[in-house]
């Protein structure tokens, strides 16, 4: 997957409106990074990527780039 | 003789190999009940056994969202121990999922075990060949069923119907002066149920969780207590009602 097709995954599933998001977005600043939201990127994780994550990991991440890194950059073509 | 002994009683409970319905075992064994408990685990339901007073009690090893198999336990626990005078309904499955990713299967499977196997258990235990006249029959139901949680639409649905049943089984059961009740406990701490929850909690919410417990989150025990009451000869003129144990949360 490559990483903007990733975004726009994320933007999709949060349902996220009318903000930019790139690999350096504080998940804390986005207003959908709720406990509800967190469950919904678990959801992405496990669908897209076959990752599953806990709610302790998405606790921790800072960034998507976090995201990205915990899921596994070597999933990105152009990472 | 002291009314809220369970001495003569014979007790069924679902979801004994854990949490509250592991404690109701316990302590009914300890006020004189026979008991048979069934879960799914064999060792945790023998942990249980080992953990009960008295002799006489039988396991059942079953799964329980399998409803068609409820009538067999049933049949094979009356047959070992006898007709039942009571009966505790503490399985539950618990899916803290957002309502976008709610689809059908998930709140099904919570009905299953937490609604629908409960009722198909009085369905039978109403027979008279499988239960005592003036037996008390208790659907563990929660706070969830009067207070919603984000994430929870299953589980708080479910968890109503129970408060809606019990009072539709209790005025058809009453010719036989056969009594059912809810309880609704709050959040029961070092269960399997809650340690789940947890990982789900947001820092805040978890605090703001614990906080609304007004004397702190509850044990086990707290919930068993309750049920041996309703289930013994002290709460005979209780019926179609929902016994809260929740530490104040609903007060609040």
């Amino acid at each position: 997957m490559k990483t903007q097709e990733f975004i726009n995954l994320f933007i999709d599933e949060l349902e996220i409106e009318n903000k930019e998001i790139t690999p350096s977005t504080e998940l804390s600043s986005l207003e959908e990074w709720t406990s509800m939201g967190m469950m919904i990127a678990i959801g992405l994780a496990a669908d897209n990527f076959n990752v599953v994550l806990k709610g302790n990991d998405l606790k921790k991440m800072r960034t998507v780039k976090d995201f990205m890194e915990e899921v596994g950059l070597e999933k990105f073509e152009d990472e | 003789m002291n009314p809220f002994s369970l001495e003569n009683k014979h007790i069924l409970i679902t979801g004994a190999s854990s949490g509250i319905g592991r404690q109701c075992a316990i302590t009914c064994s300890y006020f004189g009940a026979k008991v048979t408990i069934t879960g799914r685990n064999k060792h945790e339901l023998e942990q249980t056994l080992s953990d009960m007073s008295g002799g006489n009690h039988q396991i059942i090893i079953a799964d329980i969202s399998k409803i068609d198999n409820i009538e067999d336990i049933v049949n094979e626990s009356v047959s070992v121990n006898g007709k039942f005078d009571g009966f505790i309904h503490s399985a539950g499955i618990e899916v803290t999922l957002p309502l976008k990713m709610h689809k059908n299967k998930i709140i099904d499977d919570q009905m299953r075990v937490n609604v629908y196997a409960g009722i198909e258990f009085i369905r039978n235990l109403s027979l008279k060949k499988y239960s005592n006249d003036y037996s008390s029959f208790i659907l563990i139901s929660s706070i969830r069923g009067m207070v919603g949680a984000p994430g929870q639409l299953g589980y708080c649905t479910s968890k109503g119907a129970l408060l809606a049943a019990v009072k539709s089984l209790a005025t058809e059961l009453a010719k036989r002066n056969i009594r059912v009740n809810a309880i609704s406990p709050g959040q029961v701490e070092n269960t399997a149920m809650t340690e789940h929850m947890l990982n789900e909690f947001s820092d805040i919410s978890l605090q703001k969780n614990k906080e609304s417990h007004l004397l702190g989150w509850l044990t086990a025990d707290d919930v068993a207590n309750g049920a041996v009451y309703l289930l013994s000869n002290a709460a005979k003129k209780i019926t179609g009602t929902n016994l809260i144990i929740d530490s104040g949360f609903t007060a609040v």
